[in-house]
């Protein structure tokens, strides 16, 4: 086993300019613990404990207007149930890997390492190690920096610069960039499609059903291509 | 809420976020999986991607929450993005196109 440092530095290097469009939500986040009347400190270790902005938005806001504890907690896990996909997507790769990175590598799942390491799927499995944990470094260190950040100058930014539009930017960029056949493209319409038909059900299931009705399109795609 | 209730909720939550990521990475870190699930779990990240997009630009009623401007953004952040497979550059195009469009409206 050896470690691929020029893989590292290429987790490292395509990782940071995601990472600065994260930026604008880890203000966002600053802002919401400020608002929600929580310990600033306490609102913070959710960024080192959860390790999901959505996630902790949700917990957090719904803390803060008073809701139960079991209520919140359930809204913050529906939301991160989407993980559960990517965690089954990256199991063929995972499965070359040793068990270390098996216990390791999933701390850091988040919407950004995961379509970051679907690129690199068939890359060998030291090369996809480090380039994982290159990535993986740049939003661990970076997510909690600025979300500690964001306590302080969340509140100052102006509305008006929009700053949080930065998130729906770069989840379709990730989703145009893996685009490498037409499959995918019904899958990434159907589950759209999905997910506006169910926007109205509580605690984002919409997404959940938006990616199981995507999966399946692509499926039944691939089969009909044949 | 005392701190101590918010950070059980905060505890809570990452434990089960943590689950989630890792329960199939090491469920099935030694059986075979067969390879039509393999090909299906490729789809896992356009679909997911789409419908994160889609929650994030339309409300609990079915309508869209943002304006014209953001849609010209979002437009021009996806050709920058197909064209030079640059996340930066595909932003900073999107968020310029935004600020432009809205202060020219």
């Amino acid at each position: 086993m050896s470690f691929n440092r020029s893989m590292f530095r290429r987790g490292v290097g395509e990782a940071i300019p995601i990472f600065i469009t994260v930026v604008p939500f880890a203000l966002v986040l600053g802002l919401a613990v400020v608002n929600s009347g929580l310990d600033p400190l306490i609102g913070w270790s959710s960024s080192p404990i959860i390790f999901g902005g959505a996630a902790q938005l949700v917990l957090i806001t719904l803390l803060g207007s008073g809701t139960a504890v079991a209520a919140a907690t359930a809204a913050g896990l529906v939301v991160q149930a989407r993980h559960l996909m990517y965690s089954a997507a990256l199991a063929p790769i995972f499965q070359k890997q040793p068990r270390w990175f098996q216990w390791l590598g999933p701390y850091s799942l988040i919407d950004q390492v995961f379509a970051m390491a679907m690129t690199r799927a068939d890359e060998d499995p030291d090369a996809f190690r480090a380039y994982y944990l290159g990535a993986s470094l740049v939003y661990v260190v970076g997510w909690n920096a600025t979300t500690a950040l964001g306590l302080i100058v969340g509140p100052r930014v102006p509305e008006s610069w929009q700053l949080d539009f930065a998130i729906p930017l770069i989840f379709l960029a990730l989703l145009i960039a893996g685009i490498n056949r037409r499959t995918k493209v019904v899958a990434a319409l159907v589950a759209a499609a999905a997910t506006y038909l169910t926007m109205g059900l509580p605690n984002r299931l919409g997404l959940m059903i938006g990616g199981i009705a995507g999966v399946a399109a692509g499926v039944i795609a691939q089969r009909m291509e044949r | 809420m005392s701190p101590a209730a918010a950070l059980i909720a905060i505890l809570a939550v990452g434990l089960g976020s943590y689950i989630m990521r890792a329960v199939f990475i090491i469920a099935l870190a030694n059986r075979e999986i067969p390879p039509s699930v393999v090909s299906a779990l490729e789809y896992v990240a356009p679909a997911v991607l789409a419908s994160l997009v889609v929650s994030l630009v339309v409300d609990a009623q079915g309508r869209l929450t943002i304006g014209i401007p953001e849609i010209l953004a979002l437009v021009a952040g996806s050709i920058t993005v197909w064209r030079s497979r640059n996340y930066l550059l595909s932003t900073i195009v999107g968020m310029a196109v935004l600020w432009i469009v809205s202060a020219i409206a």
